[in-house]
């Protein structure tokens, strides 16, 4: 038994070895890496900070969106299979919308990840993108993963143990079209309309 | 089946307690008396009959389902590039159940994990969810064995029997300090790994969300918990009490690790139901995903590449 107890011991422990001796990554994850290690702290650091008020967070999360990711392709992709349903005008209506919403509701979640420790891990290519793993760790709390997409220097989704921000978002917006009975317009009013967020 | 042995013996007893007696209406009394005893045990019984029925049913149901509404997948598989409806037929029904479950969550549970934060410093709040977690661990080993996981069905062993004697009944997770992590599992995965779909989404009293797999996943683990066995199979209050006592705290301790990150989910979202719904099917694909990853990784088929920095 305790034979059989150190071999599996040793076989994890090899396994454990093995996964982190390879992998000579391109240029192009390394440049996602260093980005996404830069924004990331910067995010942290300016982000939860006590006592700064509300406008000044939001102000500072605007610019960090606007630096980072890629908005109007997030906003195209939330919006599935109705963005080529919208007119241009409406498309146009509705990144700013988007955007606003976006400050609105992730502004203030920083609040939450003061010190803690952020980790770069390991890149990989994924068709046109590359993912960024990374790890977020309050102190004493679980290690919890987090993907970044990244595609020409910007980013185009977040995943937070395994649930995606653009996927979450965009069955919220499909939701709200259909309850909209596939109305756009009745749906950019109701979401400019700020019902949720303040 | 103690329950269905005491009756027996207390027949006997009676019986011969008559016979000495001679009373032919005393033994028609005790006889009566049994009957209504074995009755009694019968329903006793039939909720059991009824929990294994419904598990079976459940167990059929989403393959049924399933292979109804074909054009119509389950909102497992990974949704990038797609837009697919949730599998959801039972939406009005959910959508009612979660909005009672809302409202316990506001009245009653929300608060107490409050207090339990207020009350506990952090590190007894460890201690306690060690403890919780340490008790869960047959079931672990069970669904790793089942899973065919046998690296991961050794750790858990490995753990349960050092953290229940050197970690003090699991209160000091020794085990984690030692570089050997706790690797969670349940039926819900296991049904999983076996290839079995979520099935419809299907919010549940108290408990939340979850699908008709998760639900199976949920019964079997609660019926395979020594520690329930042994509960249950004592018909006396004060043992049921710990039953209460052990789910309880469970939901209370997770609950609190969950204050923020839902008071922002449910913030920042137009359809708090939908975006429930929307990570329920999501953590399922990714839990999905690192299972498989695990397996190819134990048959030494895929070679993880990782890059640790920083």
């Amino acid at each position: 038994m305790i034979k059989r107890l150190v071999c599996a011991i040793m076989a994890i422990l090899f396994y454990s070895q093995a996964a982190f001796s390879d992998g000579v990554s391109p240029d192009s994850t390394d440049e996602a890496r260093q980005f996404i290690e830069d924004l990331g702290r910067r995010a942290i650091a300016s982000l939860t900070k006590v006592s700064v008020p509300q406008s000044q967070l939001e102000s500072s999360f605007k610019s960090l969106l606007e630096e980072g990711f890629d908005v109007s392709s997030i906003a195209q992709f939330v919006m599935g299979r109705y963005w080529n349903r919208m007119t241009p005008h409406q498309q146009n209506r509705f990144i700013p919308i988007f955007e606003n919403r976006l400050i609105k509701s992730y502004a203030n979640r920083f609040q939450e990840y003061r010190g803690v420790d952020f980790k770069i891990k390991d890149a990989h290519q994924d068709a046109d993108f590359v993912i960024v793993q990374s790890t977020i760790q309050k102190t004493g709390g679980p290690l919890t993963p987090v993907d970044w997409r990244v595609k020409n220097g910007k980013i185009h989704d977040i995943k937070v143990e395994g649930v995606s921000m653009s996927i979450t978002i965009r069955d919220e917006y499909n939701a709200l079209i259909q309850s909209n009975s596939g109305n756009i317009e009745q749906f950019l009013q109701t979401l400019s309309g700020g019902a949720v967020g303040e | 089946m103690n329950y269905m042995g005491k009756i027996v013996k207390e027949r006997e007893f009676l019986l011969v307690k008559s016979r000495g007696k001679k009373d032919k209406v005393r033994k028609r009394r005790t006889k009566l008396k049994w009957t209504l005893n074995m009755i009694q045990s019968v329903f006793i019984f039939r909720r059991r009959f009824i929990a294994f029925i419904t598990t079976v049913v459940l167990a059929i149901l989403p393959i049924q389902v399933d292979a109804l509404t074909a054009t119509h997948p389950t909102g497992s598989a990974d949704r990038l590039d797609v837009d697919e409806g949730p599998n959801d037929p039972l939406e009005p029904l959910n959508r009612l159940t979660f909005a009672v479950n809302e409202l316990l969550d506001f009245v009653v549970i929300r608060p107490v994990a409050e207090i339990y934060r207020a009350i506990f410093p952090e590190t007894i709040q460890h201690g306690i969810t060690n403890v919780l977690d340490n008790l869960f661990a047959p079931v672990v080993f069970f669904n790793h064995v089942l899973q065919g996981e046998a690296e991961r069905a050794t750790v858990t062993v490995f753990r349960f029997l050092t953290n229940s004697t050197f970690g003090l009944f699991g209160l000091v997770d020794v085990t984690t300090e030692l570089g050997f992590p706790r690797y969670d599992t349940d039926f819900n995965q296991t049904l999983m790994a076996w290839g079995v779909d979520t099935g419809p989404y299907l919010i549940l009293p108290l408990i939340g969300p979850s699908s008709f797999r998760g639900t199976i996943g949920y019964v079997a683990d609660y019926y395979a918990d020594p520690l329930n066995i042994y509960l249950n199979n004592r018909h006396h209050f004060k043992y049921h009490y710990w039953l209460t006592v052990r789910y309880g705290l469970y939901t209370i301790s997770q609950r609190e690790k969950l204050i923020e990150t839902l008071d922002n989910l449910r913030n920042s979202s137009p359809d708090f139901y939908v975006t429930m719904r929307s990570i329920y099917f999501q953590r399922q694909a990714y839990i999905a995903e690192k299972l498989k990853v695990a397996n190819n990784m134990q048959q030494n088929t895929q070679p993880q590449k990782t890059k640790k920095t920083g």
